[in-house]
């Protein structure tokens, strides 16, 4: 009795191939390639004599297919059958064999040269021909490759496939259409490109690419990319690692979806993965240039000045998945832009948004942040940790500065960088999500909206050198938990009103000038508490002062360390309570685990300007005394609305 | 070098010419062949066992190697025609199958004839023949 076997006819996959005694006849020509016809009863096989030139030749001819028998060097019956639409492609040292299924002969021409294997796809290759052909790839060779030419879809398996390239990329698929790349579940694969070459990638594929199944792959891209695709990447239940790529470890243009699977980056010169437009103006559908990741795993490690781990021309949306990025790579400034650019765990040119996943993002460089976008970020959900250790990037006068220490205010936005957390050039937006972030370098602040900065939501913790939460525009905390320190500037900082509506906001600022409450005050805005509970703790705290602020507050000098806790009382009825971080003013205890004791201390210890600590809470009402307690400390102070 | 024709013969005796990926589970019927015969102009007729065959044009003549060692020499010019022999339809435990799975029924033209919820409501619906089966997992030609 026949049985489906793992033998298969040349090392084709396992379960594809029906073992028995006599299941196909392959025709070997002299070039190499092998075509592989089912066994059949019928009288279907012919020899025939043909003329040409005055020659006389004789041919076999096999269902539709014809061979000169004068190329042909093997005719054998094999108990294995390769199914329809299928090419095979084995690499053994210096040599490569192609097996093509006898119904696909017409429309596959290979050109083998040694382990280098030249597919041509026919054009005629179509839904009405043959449809789809498979090309499954195995062996190894240290001098191998395998070029893919065509214009209909195609798929390619690695099945077990080791290949090393000494004159250009070891898989090149010049096939501007989808191309399916399965890693078939449990094989190894690896491409390593030669070095020098004029190719893009390691891999390269002019079409879209699809990753899919449970194998792995190893990609080291020695000329430029690891992977380069002309149009969008896919990327489902396969690991992909790039060892190393001069360039970006993934480049491509559309798109990069990735709903599950593993993508480890270990090194690239420039981006991780990187996300451009395909076409510069009137653009397709899909050509968003974005990066959407829904699951999955990806660990990205980048050295590169000023490179991204993940990098987009659009947005970068991130609803699932885990994520550890960490660059290292310092600022630079760019002589074409005329600007400095930083490094960065996430990079957008359009919006960052976060509904979901567990991100942790670490970079280290000068001005380098963990995410910055020129768009918006918005954060529905998910967990974000952020430590950046960078000092201020400076150049100035042809000189770099990588930890600028001085006096900055005089130098030019474009020749200068900090380090922060959270970067949005055209707003912030925080509607859930819990946001841990620690900064300790010369002037990086934890999150910064270049427009307004709205808090409707989530968890947010933040430990920075300087101002913990920055908006050039209005400051809105409509809801959610802020406990924000920042070491030498600003708790909440706003150039713009700050707006507290919800939420409960315990903010702890430097020594005057630097406070908790920092709004806009020399340019006429003003703090307004409609809602909401608030510990401000800092030297100058801004306190309302207009009729728009209906609930009642105290302000009032006081002092206080880390681990206490801070009451107000109505008498005996405690309105609020707050515990001062453990990390606030000390130097070796972090916000969370993972985060490196930081520099300096943190916090302002009381202020000298008579504003050290205001609190308000809904229950407040105004003219009236409360006592606020910090640790054995007590004091009263009146409450008032402005 | 390869001339292809107008047209193909498809195997009528394979009822399962085609199989699937990997992990497809599905139960069909193939053809395993025992001997192969090889037909001169004459009328003659050359009987070989397939298992293992080797065959090689050199110069004038086709080299024929069985298995067992044995071989024989005949002149290209003198041959007509080659088939396979002593069928044994076996059932082929594949891997998956097709009954819940919807199916394109593909002619042998390559005309797509539709997609049907499953194979058995195609089979309802096509007239005796042979027909290519695309399912997502699976691609069969079968024979009704």
């Amino acid at each position: 009795m026949n049985r489906l076997t793992a033998t298969s006819l040349a090392g084709f996959i396992a379960a594809a191939a029906i073992s028995a005694s006599a299941q196909s006849l392959n025709v070997t020509l002299a070039e190499g390639t092998t075509y592989s016809f089912p066994a059949s009863g019928d009288k279907d096989i012919s020899f025939e004599t043909r003329e040409e030139n005055g020659i006389s030749s004789r041919f076999i001819a096999i269902r539709g297919e014809s061979f000169d028998l004068s190329r042909v060097t093997r005719i054998h019956v094999d108990p294995t059958v390769l199914p329809d639409n299928n090419v095979v492609v084995t690499y053994d040292g210096t040599k490569a064999s192609v097996v093509v299924a006898g119904n696909i002969a017409r429309f596959v021409t290979a050109t083998i040269d040694g382990a280098n294997v030249k597919l041509i796809q026919s054009t005629d290759v179509n839904e009405t021909t043959c449809n789809e052909i498979t090309y499954t790839l195995s062996g190894s060779s240290p001098d191998g490759s395998m070029t893919l030419t065509g214009d209909y879809k195609a798929t390619v398996v690695l099945n077990g496939l080791t290949l090393t390239s000494s004159t250009g990329a070891p898989l090149y698929i010049d096939n501007g259409k989808r191309i399916a790349l399965k890693l078939t579940e449990g094989t190894a694969n690896s491409l390593t490109d030669t070095a020098g070459g004029s190719h893009k990638g390691a891999l390269t594929c002019k079409g879209h690419l699809e990753i899919k199944q449970k194998g792995s792959l190893e990609v080291t891209g020695r000329t430029a990319h690891g992977i380069f695709a002309k149009e969008y990447i896919e990327l489902k239940n396969a690991t992909v690692t790039i060892i190393d790529a001069v360039k970006d470890g993934i480049n491509c243009n559309q798109y990069f979806s990735m709903q599950s699977g593993t993508l480890d980056i270990r090194h690239s010169g420039d981006d991780g993965l990187q996300v451009s437009y395909k076409d510069a103006t009137d653009r397709e559908a899909e050509d968003t240039g974005s990066i959407t990741i829904t699951g999955g795993t990806l660990t990205i490690t980048n050295s590169g000045l000023a490179a991204k781990c993940i990098k987009a021309d659009n947005a970068i949306d991130i609803t699932g998945g885990t994520f550890t990025l960490s660059t290292s790579g310092n600022g630079m400034y760019d002589t074409t832009d005329l600007k400095t650019k930083a490094a960065a765990c996430i990079g957008a040119d359009g919006n960052v948004n976060i509904g979901g996943g567990t991100l942790s993002l670490k970079s280290t460089g000068s001005g380098a942040k963990g995410v910055t976008c020129d768009g918006t970020f918005t954060m529905t959900d998910g967990k974000l940790d952020i430590v950046t250790s960078g000092g201020m990037y400076v150049y100035k006068s042809g000189t770099e500065y990588h930890n600028y220490t001085s006096n900055a205010d005089n130098i030019a936005a474009n020749n200068k960088s900090s380090a922060k957390g959270v970067k949005g050039d055209s707003g912030v937006t925080i509607d859930g999500g819990t946001i841990r972030i620690y900064t300790s370098g010369t002037g990086a602040e934890g999150i910064e909206s270049k427009a307004t900065l709205t808090v409707n939501g989530g968890d947010i913790t933040i430990k920075a050198y300087d101002d913990g939460m920055n908006s050039s525009s209005h400051f809105y905390v409509k809801g959610g938990t802020l406990n924000v320190v920042s070491t030498v500037g600003d708790g909440l900082d706003s150039n713009g009103s700050i707006f507290i509506s919800g939420g409960t906001t315990c903010t702890y600022g430097a020594r005057s000038p630097e406070c908790g409450l920092d709004a806009g005050t020399e340019s006429g805005y003003t703090v307004v508490f409609t809602g909401g509970t608030v510990l401000a703790i800092g030297g100058g705290n801004s306190a309302p002062t207009t009729t728009a602020s209906t609930q009642a507050f105290v302000s009032l000098s006081k002092t206080v360390t880390a681990g206490q806790t801070v009451t107000i009382k109505d008498g005996t009825d405690e309105l609020a309570s707050f515990v001062v971080p453990a990390w606030y003013g000390t130097t070796t205890v972090t916000p969370f685990t993972g985060a490196p004791a930081m520099f300096g201390p943190g916090g302002g210890f009381g202020g000298s300007n008579g504003g050290g600590m205001i609190i308000t809470t809904p229950a407040m009402v105004s003219g009236k005394s409360y006592s606020i307690t910090a640790g054995t400390s007590t004091s009263t102070a009146t409450s008032k609305l402005k | 070098m390869k001339i292809p024709y107008s047209s193909r013969v498809m195997a009528a005796s394979l009822t399962l010419v085609a199989s699937a990926v990997a992990t497809a589970p599905a139960v069909a019927t193939a053809a395993d062949f025992s001997g192969l015969t090889i037909y001169d102009n004459s009328g003659g007729a050359h009987a070989f066992n397939a298992t293992g065959l080797e065959m090689t044009p050199q110069g004038d003549n086709l080299i024929v190697r069985q298995a067992d060692g044995s071989v024989t020499t005949l002149p290209l010019t003198s041959l007509a025609a080659m088939s396979f022999t002593g069928a044994n339809n076996t059932t082929i435990v594949i891997a998956d199958s097709l009954a819940d799975t919807p199916v394109e029924i593909i002619d042998l033209s390559g005309r797509s004839l539709g997609t049907f919820p499953t194979l058995s409501a195609a089979k309802t619906t096509l007239e005796k023949g042979i027909y290519i089966v695309r399912s997502e997992r699976l691609t069969l030609k079968i024979a009704l």
